[in-house]
């Protein structure tokens, strides 16, 4: 896992530049086109999905994040996909994931780069064509050790 | 009788103060502990982890000094690791250590010696032995106990709670009082107060609840571990903690977030949080940490926008010298903040022995005339959280300078808990006593 | 930056379950996830480099597929729960937009 020969040695502070974050504006429209495609012209309800994350994440390099859908998958309703979007990183579309009705169930944790304080929206597509959303609004602070 | 003590004193002198251990006579404000040599003097005030770095590595980087570390301790007692000492995982021999040799080996003066004032404009260290004059000074004396957050000056409440209740968090006795502790308790409440961050990390004080926590399973013996957090939640690898708590040990630990003491009443066994208010039978609490008494007395603390001590030596970020003094280094756990975005670097023995290598190097660099290149450290630690089959779990982080010239952290935790993270906790260990203590 | 290749590190927490019981999967890969948004000190854009997919399946089957972006942390963590129903070898596959594949296979006896 560590690169150890690396922390062997004494290194240059290199220089990082920060990624660059996006107009406001042009953010929630990536967002909403992609909120759009993923619906297929459903409106999402929001309900039957939980989206947990901390509401301060002290580091903003990995924020755990929770998607669940409430109920087990039952013979004729499954969940088919989720999407997360952070709607003012460089790239909205944080990652997807897709399920077999064999999982039984859709719970997944993860853990994302959040490049400023914003809204993280779930979205679930079950098989039946519904959708479900969920959006928390996210501050982002830093702890580590010391927090 | 002459001759014999002529002897002793001759041979005293290569590696401690002549004159005290001579002659049993008072030391005044002018006694000597050496006098001014002709190479620049570095003088390192406290010899763990940060100042025995920075002996090994300004020898590493050829700088043409006189390099004197003084240390009240006449032997090396690893606080990493010692966690896994307490549940004897491991024997003492891993946590203790010759610092005579390798002050041979690294070509420095090691003086055994307490630091009793440090006075800047004049240039000059006292101590319990006598005065010594620097050229550059390393300060690096760790921490102390801040029990007077809780008791305030009651001397007698303090030292009850220091003897009755030890901290472990500084190289003394107080581990072999705890490890007893752990090895004669026969049930109950064993409460734990976490000093509130920053604070000294390790001992790991989620590590020490998981040890003692398995050590009570494997003994079977009916104990709780209650843990007072003054943190909203398990940080950091929070998870990995996490899991280990409600996995391994859900009937023993009881992890209470936001519990930031209020009132410690140590004759009573009883503990008043801001949320919740516990008895107990046994504890070990852990009172805040603050830079030693040394950065106190060099008038080094940093003060809060409203005036009050931050507790902590206040730094120039990246060059690592005293805001107001550049011939004056803070190395390890003395640091006071460094960056905005995330504060303070992790009070560790890996960052202790990080920045004590950078300001060897950078002091190295100023003797010899060159420019001062920013260097900056990375951390990483790992946590026992189980004793049989061995698991630890694991944090890094790393550091980069931004365009703005700010420090920033990257934190990646590993809290997968496994057998092979003790086994690389094992290499980090001999690589770092290999590093300064070898 | 980290290795690029290493062995998973896969936690299961029952590896016999009981049929209907949910297990529990955490994985996670060493990967240092580069954006392709930052530059170096020479004002360089570091290339991507990010882990694009991880596909867990059983007999041929995917039971579970995970697409990656930039926002996914330094060494994907992932967790995820399933209903055991019989016993099966898991294979779990993680592979990088530079071809690095990473394969590993548990087992999971149903009791």
């Amino acid at each position: 896992m560590m690169n150890l020969s690396r922390r062997d040695t004494l290194r240059l502070g290199g220089v990082a530049i920060a990624a660059l974050t996006i107009a406001p504006a042009r953010a929630r429209a990536e967002t909403e086109a992609l909120i759009k495609e993923f619906a297929g012209g459903k409106t999402p309800k929001n309900a039957g999905l939980t989206l947990d994350i901390p509401l301060a994440a002290e580091n903003a390099n990995a924020v755990p994040v929770t998607i669940r859908l409430d109920d087990r998958f039952s013979g004729a309703r499954s969940c088919e996909e989720f999407l997360l979007v952070a709607e003012r990183n460089p790239i909205p579309e944080a990652c997807r994931f897709k399920f077999s009705p064999a999982m039984g169930m859709a719970d997944v944790t993860t853990r994302i780069r959040l490049a400023e304080s914003q809204t993280v929206v779930a979205l679930a597509r079950m098989s039946d064509g519904e959708i479900l959303v969920r959006r928390v609004s996210v501050t982002v602070t830093v702890g580590g050790c010391n927090g | 009788m002459l001759n014999r003590r002529t002897f002793i004193a001759a041979g005293a002198a290569t590696v401690a103060a002549a004159p005290a251990i001579a002659a049993p006579v008072a030391v005044t404000s002018t006694t000597m502990l050496k006098p001014k040599g002709k190479k620049p003097r570095i003088v390192i005030a406290g010899g763990g982890w940060g100042g025995l770095s920075a002996a090994r590595h300004l020898h590493a980087q050829g700088a043409d000094a006189e390099v004197v570390v003084l240390e009240r301790n006449p032997i090396f007692w690893s606080l990493p690791m010692s966690n896994k000492w307490l549940i004897d995982v491991l024997n003492t021999d891993y946590l203790l250590h010759d610092m005579i040799g390798p002050s041979r080996k690294y070509g420095y003066e090691l003086v055994q010696t307490e630091v009793t004032g440090i006075e800047r404009d004049k240039k000059i260290v006292r101590t319990s032995q006598g005065q010594i004059d620097y050229d550059f000074l390393i300060v690096a004396g760790g921490i102390r106990n801040g029990y007077d957050a809780w008791f305030g000056n009651d001397e007698k409440a303090i030292e009850f709670t220091r003897r009755a209740y030890p901290s472990g968090y500084t190289a003394d006795a107080e581990h072999v009082a705890i490890k007893n502790k752990i090895h004669n308790f026969k049930g109950g409440t064993m409460v734990m107060t976490l000093p509130p961050p920053p604070h000294r990390c390790p001992p790991s004080p989620y590590e020490r609840a998981c040890v003692m926590a398995w050590y009570f399973k494997k003994n079977k013996i009916p104990a709780k571990i209650v843990i007072l957090d003054p943190k909203p939640r398990i940080m950091p690898i929070g998870g990995g903690f996490k899991a280990a708590f409600d996995e391994l040990y859900p009937d023993i630990i009881q992890h209470i977030p936001n519990a930031k003491v209020k009132e410690v009443d140590p004759f009573n066994k009883k503990i008043v949080t801001t949320a919740a208010e516990v008895k107990f039978d046994d504890a070990i609490l852990m009172p805040p940490h603050q830079a030693a008494d040394m950065v106190w007395r060099a008038d080094l603390i940093g003060k809060t926008a409203d005036g009050k001590p931050t507790t902590w030596a206040e730094i120039h970020p990246t060059m690592l010298h005293a805001k107001e003094d550049p011939n004056v280094y803070l190395v390890g756990d003395v640091m006071g903040a460094v960056s905005k975005q995330f504060g303070y670097y992790p009070k560790s023995a890996h960052v202790a022995n990080y920045i004590g290598k950078i300001v060897a190097i950078y002091i190295a660099q100023r003797l010899k005339g060159q420019e001062v290149k920013t260097l900056l450290p990375d951390n990483l630690c790992y946590m026992m959280v189980s004793g049989e089959p061995k698991e630890a779990i694991s944090v890094q982080f790393d550091y980069e300078i931004m365009p703005d010239g700010t420090i920033s952290q990257k934190q990646i935790d590993i809290d997968i808990r496994s057998a092979d993270l003790v086994e690389e906790d094992h290499k980090w260990a001999q690589r770092m006593y290999g590093d300064f203590l070898a | 930056m980290a290795a690029k290749s290493s062995k998973p590190r896969i936690w299961i927490s029952n590896r016999t379950p009981n049929s209907g019981a949910v297990v529990t999967v955490k994985a996670m890969v060493t990967h240092p996830m580069e954006t392709g948004l930052r530059k170096n000190a020479h004002s360089e854009v570091i290339p991507q480099n990010i882990v694009e997919t991880f596909e867990c399946t059983l007999a041929g089957e995917t039971l579970l597929s995970w697409q990656l972006h930039p926002a996914i942390s330094q060494n994907p963590y992932l967790e995820f729960k399933f209903v055991a129903r019989k016993s099966v070898d898991l294979t779990m596959r993680w592979v990088a937009d530079d071809g690095l594949r990473i394969e590993t296979t548990e087992t999971i006896t149903v009791t």
